[in-house]
């Protein structure tokens, strides 16, 4: 088969898979879990062809999905992608396997692994795509993948609380990239990351706009892999379901941001602030999650801050620019992923046999769980780094290149050989805690009676992969041969060739040990203080997150309040009065009220003049007056007297029209009024504005009036416009058969309107009707 | 002939009128009004096919030439729109249908949902100042007598605001039209874009076109303005308050566009940065007086507000590509604001309430709605690929392009909190546990409710996973928008059809 | 229901031949609408206040006799008869709305101009009369106790005894 076809296939079985399980899940309840391993296993092999196929050549397979937006179904094969694929191909066959045995029958099996195989859709998606854009859309998906995940458990309030924190900050940072993404198109003009990186040289990424791209973008990867300011939703992501942990949080979704680093690398390490930004971010990060985790004391937060603190390293690692470095970045990736996959699962299965998360309330469990035990003892090994293990060798040459960048440099680069040594320690003693603490010692009394001893099957998983940090550990040039054919474009090309189980007695080694020393002594001194200290309140992060959301609430209903829109009495006079103030600002700022123009006030107007001075009268009469006869009629006198304009300027058929819906709109309220009990007048005369009210009521009436006048002279200051008046005059007779030019423009030129305007009268009608005749059918029921 | 074009308006009318007269609720009846929003939504899908080789459809009302008689112009952006209004229309007619018994139907309420459409189609449709004013009044009056019709007694009196704001809109509209006409001596929109051309800098144009973004954005819901909208909104029977919310706003941003992008010079720029000024305090006051809101509804309506500040973004940077974002953007609000509004009666019909706090339980016991609803609040939000996710990074795109770095702020902050308020409905009424909530989920009336929503959900599952053709046709809706001059040459040049008809039949009476 | 009738006899008497005169009137209004001050609005307008005067002289029953249809279909055929007319000239490949004129040779009236326009504008009579009688009439037949309920709740009108247009439900509340 062609490798185009053998990559979507890959790709998307998981997502025509996901809906498979979900339907299966009834019937198949949780063996559903095969027909997942078995997509797994499948994608994974198919990986492995492609591996053999490409020879570790990059390729790119694109098709056309929305040219209109430049998006292509792109994607991008190379040593990256196709690692990562690997990686997230074979853990997840393993965590499968494992919650096959982990869940159990009440749970809503069929939608869980739906979830987990959309997830893992997501996450291949991820990784091979080639299209910024389209890596992006698939990042979400990972998002909202694992919002349904961590929240499986809904309707728990941690479950919900950590959903939502994931959601929210990876949400956040991931519309931060997008932002990055889109200026990057703007900045490089394409989203095709496969040539962004194949004009690397050429491309300028210094500057304030590549700079901000690569900011943004970086701020996604932060997010993503939970580095230090959003390190604190990984802890609280914890309440998942402890498969979707070993998964999402340590072999999968927390590495996308190392891995869009990893993308990212050759087309930004030449900007000046690339190794900053990132150096000292992914430090922090370590730092913090390494002491963090020696200050938790429920297992799955322990793990969460050590898988914080390593990915703070796997991070960092890319800041430092160090090929030599970088070449080993796989193998740092994978010595997490097979350590911190095991101790999820081993916390899963202690965490069932034991009833609780405290790891203060546990011990002695090897007997009862011996091969979780063994599993624990090799990944605890490595993740503490000692000799034999892969952790080994990853820190050893971590800090090989460490001392040979600090030598070399100086200054700063010291700073960070601390900050490594310091994490080192924190992560021995909380590895020796964890392993001691669960698995030797005596049980605790009151577990004694509760304790049931986990499956066979369920411990396999953890085993298996806590075995491999052995088996590459003391050979390492085994996972050098594998891993040779991956090339990854722009970076490197792998050789493992100096991976060596033993170096000598360099000083990395003499480090190392003085490492081990410092953390059996700082284990020893927890121990006495019976692991008492907990994280500060005020560095706890999530805290501060819900904070702030409850920080937002308050200040959202603050602010709806002080801008009364929780007022729905009111609203009529504010948005009046919005309209005066804004339409008379802008009177009062474009219109030059110095050019008001008089000239063209003639004699002949003085009529028309006298005619508004009585309306204005009668008008104020209408406001003023307490007697609703007395206001009426004042009312209808001014509709009386406008209909006097007409009569002045010889329009009778308005004359007419206006005098007669004067006296028809009179009867009506006539009728209304007469039918009105004396005691609702008296009533409504209580309500008349005051004070303060009646105040701001007054001036925004005057400026009402104000805005009328200006714009009405400014109109008048030029002759009026004759252009259709002339045509309908000229034509009334000749083309619409009429001489009442008024009577033709209704009916014929703009019968249209009329036709409109007749609907109007009929559909006010209905509302009156409605309005009168209250509707007496179903109203509960019908909202 | 383009007589077509006036059929989305003149058919509802008559049909309105017609259940005036027939007017005892019946299966018949119904299956009369549903008939006939498939045929003109049909006929909305020819005339949008005919706009795409055509630009722009033309028909003289009349047959008086212009700029003196009345115009119907249909072109692409129109076209859509009118689609876009007969197929929510239908989805929330039937779910009416769904919802309501026969004996419990108002007999009123079709008809002036036929009104109501016709108002709305025709201002989709006019290509006349004063024309748009009659559409408008239409539009009011139904929407008016429909809020009032099915309300509670009590509920009345707060629909008298919503008549009085916007008696008072057309009050400025009508004083808008006459400084239009004062000024161009002309209400035909294209004699009044070629005239405009030489008034960018005229300090009464400029007051007037600020006045209009004013006077619309009363209707679309800019920020100080839009007061009215979630004080009204809720109090409605769900598939009208779907037409309302989906619908009406969107009348607004469709006149601003058509009156700024092809009417009134591009070079007229305070209406254009005013629009961009009120974007922002749009979204983001809109979006957070959601998170204040204790019903769905409540949150849905300030969620739409909210949204509006995008298309405005789009609208105030005034480029033919951020126009063509606006405008996707509408495609696709329309749709997914009106499915949740109907998603939210489905949530009321089985939980019995749309209180955050006291509901629950939907995701244990119906998923399917859960599914429903958590599909458009995404797209809500704009996680791609769904619809809402093209349109927003269309108009981001645009606004990195100007470089409104603040606008592009608001927008990153308006959609975090869109999916923060939309996830707080979620855990309210699907994840929670509320043992005090009993789900009713007797009877098939909710399935049908769920499946006419499903409807419209399909539609934006449609618009955006293929959502090429759809952004081409925003491209090419803003693109003959832009082309001015095509619009104004085709209109003010059509054949003078009376006079010729009055000769000729002068002509035949001689012989 | 309360009574809205005129008290004075004298003055009922007067206004039923008041209404003759004044619907003469309308008429003349209407049918020179086209070429001198007047129209099917004004007219429509004329002849609603006339009825509704007549409504002061007679009583429901009576004026539902002599008007024979609910003033609402008189609306609505008003409705109908423009429509068709917008709509006429479109089955003869004319633009929507195109108004056609004839010229006719009467014997007794001499030359006569006719023309759709006409038809249109007798649409807008319709629309005008039965829309003005239609709100006074609700009005003047709305009782007195519903009114008492809107001046203790202010939340608008209850129940009327009108005929059941809007609501079937009232049905019960006609036969009062």
């Amino acid at each position: 088969m062609a490798i185009e076809s053998l990559l979507l296939i890959a790709v998307f079985l998981p997502l025509f898979i996901a809906p498979v399980v979900g339907f299966f899940a009834r019937s198949l309840s949780l063996n559903v879990a095969w027909i997942g391993i078995g997509t797994a296993i499948t994608s994974a092999s198919l990986i492995g062809r492609i591996i053999k196929l490409t020879k570790g050549l990059p390729f790119v397979i694109s098709y056309n999905w929305v040219p209109a937006f430049d998006l292509q179904l792109s994607f991008l094969v190379d040593g990256l992608s196709l690692f990562f694929g690997l990686v997230i191909t074979c853990i997840g066959a393993f965590v499968l396997f494992y919650a096959r045995f982990y869940m159990s029958l009440k749970d809503e099996n069929g939608r869980f692994f739906a979830y987990l195989m959309l997830f893992m859709f997501a996450m291949l998606g991820t990784v091979f795509s080639n299209h910024l854009l389209l890596t992006f859309l698939f990042w979400e998906l990972t998002g909202v993948a694992s919002f349904l995940l961590i929240g499986f458990l809904y309707n728990k309030p941690e479950s919900q609380k950590g959903s939502l924190m994931a959601l929210i900050v990876t949400g956040t940072t991931g519309l931060v990239m997008l932002l990055g993404i889109l200026l990057a198109k703007s900045v490089f003009g394409t989203y095709d990351l496969s040539l962004l990186i194949a004009q690397r040289d050429s491309l300028v990424v210094v500057g304030a706009l590549p700079t901000a791209v690569m900011a943004l973008m970086l701020v996604g990867a932060f997010g993503k892999s939970a580095q230090f300011p959003f390190h604190f939703w990984l802890p609280n992501a914890m309440a998942a379901p402890t498969p979707v942990s070993s998964y999402l949080h340590s072999a999968a979704m927390v590495k996308l941001g190392i891995f869009l680093t990893a993308r990212l690398f050759p087309i930004f390490s030449h900007n000046p602030y690339w190794g900053d930004i990132i150096v000292t971010v992914g430090f922090i990060t370590m730092l913090i999650g390494a002491v963090y985790s020696i200050l938790s004391h429920d297992l799955k937060a322990i793990l969460a801050y050590t898988t914080v603190s390593q990915l703070g390293f796997l991070m960092g690692v890319y800041g430092l620019g160090h090929m030599q470095l970088l070449e080993h970045d796989f193998f740092h990736i994978l010595n997490h992923v097979f350590y911190k996959a095991s101790l999820f699962m081993v916390a899963g299965i202690v965490i069932h046999i034991v009833g609780t998360k405290d790891i203060r309330k546990m011990g002695g469990l090897f007997r009862i769980a011996p091969f979780a035990g063994m599993a624990t003892l090799f990944a605890c090994m490595a993740m503490a780094g000692l000799p034999g293990t892969m952790g080994f060798i990853s820190k050893e040459l971590m800090l090989e290149t460490l001392l040979h960048n600090a030598q070399s440099h100086g200054g700063i680069a010291w700073v960070w050989v601390g900050t490594i040594i310091m994490s080192a320690i924190c992560l021995f003693a909380t590895s020796l805690r964890f392993f001691k603490t669960l698995f030797m010692g005596t049980v605790p009394l009151d577990l004694k009676d509760s304790l049931h001893a986990p499956g066979l099957w369920i411990q396999l998983p953890p085993l298996v992969l806590a075995s491999c940090l052995i088996i590459f550990g003391l050979n390492p040039e085994l996972l050098g041969h594998a891993l040779a054919g991956l090339t990854v474009s722009g970076m490197h090309a792998i050789k493992m060739s100096h991976l060596a189980l033993w170096h000598g007695l360099t000083t990395p080694f003499l480090l190392s040990l003085t490492i081990s020393g410092l953390g059996v002594g700082l284990y020893t001194l927890f121990e006495r203080k019976h692991w008492q200290m907990e994280i500060p309140k005020q560095l706890r992060f999530d805290t501060a997150f819900n904070n702030g959301l409850e920080g937002l609430a308050t200040l959202s209903k603050r602010l709806h309040s002080w801008l009364r829109l929780d007022q729905s009495q009111d609203y009529l006079g504010i948005v009046i009065s919005y309209i005066v103030l804004m339409s008379s600002g802008f009177i009062l700022y474009y219109l030059p009220l110095s050019t008001i123009r008089f000239d063209w006030i003639r004699l002949e107007h003085i009529p028309a003049t006298v005619i508004g001075f009585v309306i204005c009268v009668f008008s104020i009469a209408v406001v003023t007056q307490k007697k609703w006869t007395t206001r009426l009629i004042a009312l209808s006198v001014v509709g009386f007297f406008i209909s006097f304009y007409f009569v002045i300027y010889r329009a009778p058929d308005l004359a007419l029209t206006q005098m007669l819906i004067e006296s028809v709109s009179l009867i009506l309220m006539l009728l209304l009024l007469s039918k009105i009990p004396k005691g609702m007048a008296i009533k409504e005369e209580a309500s008349v504005y005051t004070g303060a009210k009646k105040r701001v009521v007054l001036l925004i009436s005057v400026l009402s009036g104000f805005v009328m006048m200006i714009v009405l002279w400014f109109l008048l200051s030029d002759p009026p416009a004759t252009k259709l008046g002339d045509y309908f005059i000229d034509k009334t007779n000749s083309l619409a058969g009429g001489s009442n030019a008024v009577n033709t423009v209704v009916v014929d030129f703009r019968g249209f309107d009329t036709m409109g305007e007749i609907s109007v009268l009929v559909i006010a009608t209905l509302g009156i009707l409605g309005l009168l005749m209250r509707w007496q059918g179903p109203t509960e029921e019908s909202k | 002939m383009t007589n077509w074009i006036v059929l989305p308006t003149i058919l509802p009318l008559l049909l309105g009128s017609i259940l005036l007269v027939w007017r005892t609720p019946s299966v018949q009846r119904r299956w009369a009004s549903a008939l006939t929003f498939i045929g003109l939504i049909a006929v909305s899908k020819c005339l949008l096919w005919k706009t795409l080789s055509e630009k722009i459809l033309i028909l003289p009302m009349g047959g008086w030439k212009a700029p003196f008689g009345i115009f119907l112009s249909l072109d692409t952006l129109g076209a859509i729109m009118v689609t876009l209004a007969l197929g929510v229309s239908l989805a929330a007619l039937v779910y009416g249908f769904a919802q309501q018994s026969i004996e419990d139907e108002h007999p009123m309420r079709i008809p002036l949902i036929f009104f109501l459409v016709a108002g709305i189609n025709l201002s989709f449709t006019t290509g006349d100042f004063f024309n748009l004013f009659v559409a408008f009044e239409i539009m009011l009056i139904s929407s008016y007598s429909i809020l009032t019709l099915e309300i509670k007694e009590k509920d009345v009196r707060h629909a008298l605001p919503y008549l009085a704001i916007n008696l008072i809109g057309s009050a400025l509209f009508l004083c808008a039209g006459g400084i239009f006409y004062a000024l161009f001596g002309s209400l035909n929109f294209a004699d009044i874009a070629q005239l405009s051309a030489g008034y960018a800098n005229d300090p009464r144009l400029i007051v007037a076109s600020l006045m209009l973004v004013l006077i619309f954005g009363l209707k679309a819901g800019f920020f100080p303005l839009y007061y009215w909208m979630p004080n009204s909104y809720p109090s409605l029977p769900t598939p009208l308050a779907a037409i309302f919310a989906g619908l009406l706003t969107k009348v607004g941003i469709y006149v601003i566009i058509r009156i700024f992008v092809t009417v009134l010079p591009h070079t007229l720029l305070a209406p254009h940065q005013f629009i961009l000024i009120l974007a922002v305090p749009t979204m983001i006051i809109g979006i957070l007086s959601a998170l204040t809101q204790r019903t769905i509804r409540g949150v849905l309506c300030f969620n739409l507000v909210s949204h509006i500040g995008f298309m405005m973004v789009g609208i105030g940077i005034l480029t033919e590509q951020s126009i063509a974002a606006s405008i996707f953007y509408m495609m696709h609000h329309v749709l997914v604001i009106a499915s949740l509004f109907l998603i939210t009666g489905v949530v009321y019909r089985i939980s019995g309430t749309d209180e955050l706090e006291s509901g629950g339980n939907i995701w244990k016991k119906a998923p399917w709605v859960g599914v429903l609803f958590l599909v458009q609040a995404l797209a809500l939000t704009g996680i791609p690929p769904l619809s809402g996710f093209w349109g927003k990074a269309m108009i981001l795109q645009s606004a990195i392009e100007g470089s409104h770095w603040i606008l592009v702020g608001s927008i990153v902050i308006a959609s975090v909190l869109t999916l923060l308020s939309m996830i707080r409905i979620w855990f309210a009424f699907f994840w929670r546990d509320n043992p005090s909530t009993t789900l009713n989920l007797e009877g098939t009336g909710w399935k049908w409710m769920s499946l006419s929503a499903f409807a419209l959900v399909l539609c934006t599952l449609v618009i955006g996973f293929a959502a090429n053709p759809y952004i081409r046709l925003a491209q090419q809706a803003s693109s003959s928008l832009f082309d001015r001059d095509l619009t104004i040459n085709k209109v003010l040049s059509s054949p003078d059809i009376k006079s010729q008809s009055v000769h000729s039949e002068s002509n035949g009476g001689h012989h | 229901m309360i009574d809205t009738r005129v008290k004075s006899p004298i003055l009922a008497f007067f206004i039923r031949y008041i209404f003759f005169f004044i619907t003469i009137f309308a008429v003349y209004i209407f049918l020179k609408g086209h070429n001198a001050p007047g129209g099917g609005f004004i007219a429509g307008i004329i002849f609603a206040i006339s009825l509704v005067i007549l409504n002061m002289a007679l009583s429901a029953d009576e004026m539902k006799q002599i008007l024979h249809y609910d003033p609402l279909q008189i609306a609505t055929t008003g409705l109908f008869i423009a429509y068709g007319t917008a709509i006429a000239p479109v089955f003869f490949g004319y633009p929507f709305m195109l108004h056609k004129m004839i010229h006719l040779h009467v014997p007794l009236l001499g030359n006569l101009h006719v023309g759709t326009p006409v038809l249109l504008d007798f649409g807008v009579f319709l629309v005008v009369v039965g829309v003005t009688t239609k709100m006074t009439f609700t009005f003047s037949h709305s009782s007195d106790s519903d009114i008492n309920t809107l001046a203790q709740d202010e939340s608008g009108l209850s129940n009327t005894n009108e005929e059941p247009v809007v609501a079937p439900t009232n049905e019960q509340a006609t036969t009062e």
